[in-house]
């Protein structure tokens, strides 16, 4: 593919969510709804044909020339050359699969809220943040470029706080949006140091050799001037002059894993995705699901050459990663509000993915994103249609029979819950996958591993618990008793994304030796490049299959106990949990471990009181400071307006005081001049 | 003939006028004769210019003597029927108590 | 020439100070009227007999007939007599002192003398030398040349025929200017005194003119028997 016809095709899938952004933003309230629903899906269509183009152009491509950078203007040019930004992206593998599960499942979800969104008045505002979203997720994945990376970065942020706070006569929506959007600042304050450090710090790198896997290199530094670059390839290629396991390296790729953790709810920045459940279920599934959390799995994908250089950063990553999955399931069991028990099984399973990427198992991780976009989307989009069914009643609780009423609703979500808990479908492929690497050769990877097949153990608990609960047994209320299957539109998409779920695993990559490989096949060229380090090993055979076997009985016996606890109702848990030591479980369990109370504690109440404290010292003076300026101005006034008294003879008196003055004047002055 | 030396009459007389004007201006309270010695400074002024066109032989002082009275008659036509306005709706004839116009 | 200038300036000099020290208004109306009189002669005097007939026509004609009419229609007998201790007295006292000997040094010893009479020793006004010489026809064929007339002309110029020169050529936009300003005058005139009839049925549309509203805070409105939309009118006293 020629760079001109990169550059045509990325802006073209860039131009399509943008225009159709503005057209429902402002032609909108004008034309109608169905205008609305026609461009804001058409536009992501559109930017969808394009993306398939590309991934036929980029399958089509000879090996080695799959990845191309273009430009498509020249934004910036100051200081002599000085500052030179343009806008790059960059089109291979990575960013095409990106993209593809962007503008795809973004399609299906646009398609879904076309019936969700029918009776809110608010529409065109939707489609078009919507829109603007994947406009930019989409240029953050295609940037080549730090400034346009962190350009969309920001704006992603942004549609977040937009679409999270969409019904904003709602306070919790509102405090929500902006919890989410702070939380994010921070990640971007990291990613912007981790840039300028890059930009600062990045010198020429000549290599003497091709590291191979089995292999490492003796690099030699040609240590030329500074290469005060922003492209990325640029950096990427010469990342090795920042040091292999320098703390300069270190410390950038924490700053890049802290912005990563902060897109991607993860612990510490996590408390966030809860929250943002305020806001309608489709943005849920679209940005909290598929696309927006897994922005930091893919900055930490993109920028994997600096990572492969900085073990302990990696280490980092991959513990937290872990942490996160574990810590996450663990509150997804006492949840009681549907859609915040899939956006914990979303900030798990990100964890996982996160853990994959941090071990270096970049492939397998970007093959959970794919997978789990296809069932976290179709949970949340199934999820919106039994709200909608039992009318806007989001508590499990309240529940339940409705596999006999919303047919095709349950049956999707089974699979869909099957695909998460790893069993048959989707997530037994993916899960396994980067389970196995975590088991060969992740940092202290036995503990890791373990800790991982607790995350399954646990996955299948919460998953079947949440269907259990939602779709057997006795309808809890008059709503669930007098639920009905949703509208056609906004059943296909679950369908659809069902159907996803349930094949792409079988069809794609299996985590044995045998079966097809296409993700590895497909996305490993990206991640090898010169002068990144030995990419991770492959699991398959022996130890391999070992673990795959021990992951998916751990999977089972989760899901065996979910469908115990919950399904047939033979087995209790509580009297076990009312026992002394563990009696505490679940009330940390649906606190979320205390982390809303502890950060108030830490961090909000504090800064109120130094706000409060400061106004108390600050107040007084500036007021009389201020006050001062203008009773000074006002005195002053008032002395010349003693001099209005409204009086003609007075104001005749002044004038003529002053002539006579002035002819004085005059006559001195040219009697003195003559 | 008239000779030179009378000129320096002509302006004294012209600014005993006016500067006469300006005095009834301050001290008087009934505006209509506040509007007269208005007018006995214009006619001052042109007393200045008619001289000064005929010392200096131009006629351009003349001209602009003709667009003072042409403008002095406007002008009272218009204050008068102020002044009428102001006694029809029943306020005093005082410039003292027309104050409105202050802070 | 000389003597019968500096009589009438000095009568000009004692009716002006009637004008401003009159504790009757009428008079002071009277005292003007002799003042702009005696003002034409000094046009006259000084060779401006255009201005001498404009003054006597306009400005004391119809300037100060109008100031008489007023008087004797608003308050005839109106006196008034000004406070000797006044402040303001003293500044234009002191102001008359001072301004008046500033010009007149100025004039003794600041302006430079225009051309003389050519042919005569004897200094003089330079429109008289002009004209006196005209006479003798000493100054060839355009003796007015030095006034600005074009130097074609045939007849012997007069002063009107010089100013209108000067008005309809030179000065054409301020002549025109005046004559806008005239007519605005006149529609200012009909503006303000106009009666705006009472007891009658205002169209709301029609703004109110300020002067119902200065009315209004002058008295109390008197509530009439309500005849329609518009606010009450006070009458207006006679």
């Amino acid at each position: 593919m020629s760079t001109s016809t990169a550059a045509l095709l990325a802006g073209l899938v860039l131009l399509f969510p943008l225009a159709g952004s503005a057209l429902c933003g402002l032609l909108g309230p004008v034309l109608g709804r169905r205008f609305v629903n026609l461009a804001g899906t058409l536009s992501i269509g559109a930017a969808f044909a394009v993306t398939l183009v590309i991934f036929v152009l980029v399958l089509g491509a000879a090996s080695g020339h799959q990845s191309v950078t273009a430009t498509l203007w020249n934004w910036l040019n100051l200081g002599g050359g000085n500052l030179n930004v343009s806008v790059d992206v960059t089109i291979d593998q990575l960013s095409v699969l990106m993209l593809l599960v962007i503008t795809g499942v973004g399609l299906l979800i646009h398609v879904y809220s076309v019936g969700y969104m029918e009776h809110d008045d608010g529409v065109a505002r939707f489609f078009s943040y919507m829109n603007f979203f994947i406009f930019s997720m989409a240029l953050l994945v295609l940037a080549a470029n730090l400034v346009i990376l962190i350009i969309g970065w920001a704006a992603v942020a942004l549609s977040s706080y937009l679409l999270i706070g969409f019904w904003y006569e709602r306070e919790s929506a509102v405090l929500a949006a902006r919890k989410a959007f702070i939380t994010q600042v921070i990640g971007d304050v990291a990613l912007v140091i981790a840039a300028f450090l890059i930009f600062v710090n990045l010198k020429n790198a000549a290599s003497v050799c091709t590291p191979t896997p089995s292999t490492t290199c003796s690099i030699q530094l040609a240590l030329s001037q500074n290469l005060h670059t922003l492209s990325l390839p640029q950096i990427f290629a010469n990342a090795i002059s920042l040091g292999r396991g320098s703390p300069l390296i270190t410390l950038i790729c924490i700053l890049l894993a802290v912005a990563a953790f902060a897109k991607s709810a993860q612990f510490p920045l996590h408390t966030w995705l809860p929250d943002a459940m305020e806001g309608p279920t489709p943005v849920s599934a679209l940005i909290h699901a598929a696309t927006m959390v897994t922005a930091g799995v893919y900055l930490i994908a993109r920028f994997h050459a600096l990572f492969d250089l900085a073990p302990i950063a990696s280490g980092m990553v991959a513990c937290v990663g872990m942490g996160t999955a574990l810590m996450a399931g663990f509150i997804a069991l006492s949840q009681v509000d549907i859609k915040r028990v899939i956006a914990y099984s979303t900030m798990s399973q990100i964890g996982l993915m996160i853990f994959a990427v941090g071990i270096g198992a970049y492939a397998a991780g970007m093959y959970q994103f794919l997978l789990h976009a296809f069932f976290k989307a179709l949970l949340f989009l199934a999820a919106g249609n039994v709200i909608h069914a039992v009318h806007d009643e989001q508590d499990i609780r309240e529940m339940g029979g409705l596999d006999s009423r919303m047919r095709i609703t349950a049956w999707s979500f089974l699979v869909g819950s099957l695909a998460l808990a790893g069993f048959l479908f989707a997530g037994m492929f993916s899960k396994e996958d980067l389970l196995g690497f975590g088991l060969i050769n992740g940092p202290g990877s036995p503990a890791l591993y373990i800790v991982g097949i607790a995350v399954n153990v646990l996955t299948g608990l919460y998953a079947f618990r949440l269907y259990g609960r939602v779709f057997r047994g006795e309808p809890q209320s008059d709503a669930a008793r007098n639920a009905h299957e949703a509208r056609a539109v906004m059943l296909w998409p679950v369908v659809i994304l069902a159907g996803l779920s349930a094949v792409a695993g079988w069809a794609l990559q299996w985590p044995v030796s045998f079966g097809p490989h296409l993700i590895n096949a497909f996305l490993n060229p990206v991640f090898t490049s010169a002068g990144s380090g030995p990419i991770a090993k492959e699991p398959g055979t022996g130890l391999g299959l070992i673990g795959f076997f021990i992951g998916l009985i751990c999977s089972l016996i989760g899901i065996g106990l979910a469908l115990r606890i919950w399904v047939r109702r033979d087995l209790n848990p509580a009297p076990a949990l009312a026992r002394p030591g563990l009696r505490l479980l679940p009330r940390l369990s649906f606190r979320k471990l205390y982390f809303d109370e502890l950060y108030d504690a830490l961090l909000v109440r504090p800064t109120r009181a130094l706000a409060r404290g400061l106004r108390r010292v600050g107040d007084p003076v500036m007021d009389s400071w201020i006050k001062g300026l203008s009773d000074v101005a006002t005195d002053f006034s008032a002395a010349f307006r003693s001099a209005q008294t409204g009086l003609i003879r007075d104001y005749a008196s002044y004038m003529v005081l002053f002539v006579l003055i002035f002819t004085i004047a005059v006559m001195v002055a040219a009697g003195i001049a003559k | 003939m008239l000779s030179q030396a009378m000129f320096p009459w002509i302006l004294l007389t012209a600014g005993f006028l006016f500067t006469l004007g300006a005095l009834g201006v301050l001290i008087r309270r009934n505006p209509l004769v506040v509007f007269m010695c208005i007018e006995l400074m214009l006619n001052a002024v042109n007393l200045a210019l008619v001289g000064y066109s005929s010392f200096l032989s131009s006629e351009e002082g003349q001209v602009f003597a003709f667009m003072v009275i042409v403008v002095a008659a406007a002008e009272v036509v218009v204050g008068l029927g102020l002044l009428t306005r102001v006694f029809s709706i029943g306020r005093e004839l005082d410039v003292d108590d027309l104050d409105e116009m202050k802070r | 020439m000389n003597a019968l200038l500096a009589a009438v300036l000095i009568l000009i000099a004692i009716s002006a100070l009637g004008v401003v020290f009159s504790p009757q208004t009428i008079y002071s109306a009277l005292s003007l009227v002799l003042t702009v009189g005696l003002l034409a002669v000094v046009f006259l005097v000084l060779n401006a007999q255009f201005l001498f007939a404009v003054q006597l026509i306009v400005y004391a004609g119809a300037v100060m007939v109008l100031f008489v009419f007023i008087i004797a229609l608003l308050d005839p007998a109106s006196e008034e007599r000004p406070r000797i201790t006044d402040p303001r007295l003293a500044l234009g006292v002191l102001a008359i002192a001072g301004i008046c000997t500033a010009v007149f040094i100025a004039a003794r010893n600041g302006i430079t003398y225009a051309t003389s009479c050519t042919t005569q020793a004897t200094t003089c006004m330079h429109g008289y030398a002009v004209g006196s010489l005209a006479a003798t026809g000493a100054l060839g064929a355009d003796p007015y040349s030095t006034f600005g007339f074009p130097q074609n002309a045939v007849n012997q110029a007069g002063n009107v025929q010089v100013l209108a020169n000067q008005l309809f050529h030179t000065y054409v936009l301020p002549f025109e200017i005046t004559s806008l300003l005239l007519l605005v005058a006149a529609i200012g005139a009909v503006y303000l005194t106009r009666r705006t009839r009472t007891g009658i049925r205002r169209d709301p549309r029609i703004p109110e003119s300020w002067s119902d509203d200065l009315m209004e805070r002058a008295e109390p409105p008197v509530p009439t028997a309500p005849a329609g939309a518009g606010a009450p009118v006070a009458e207006a006293r006679r």
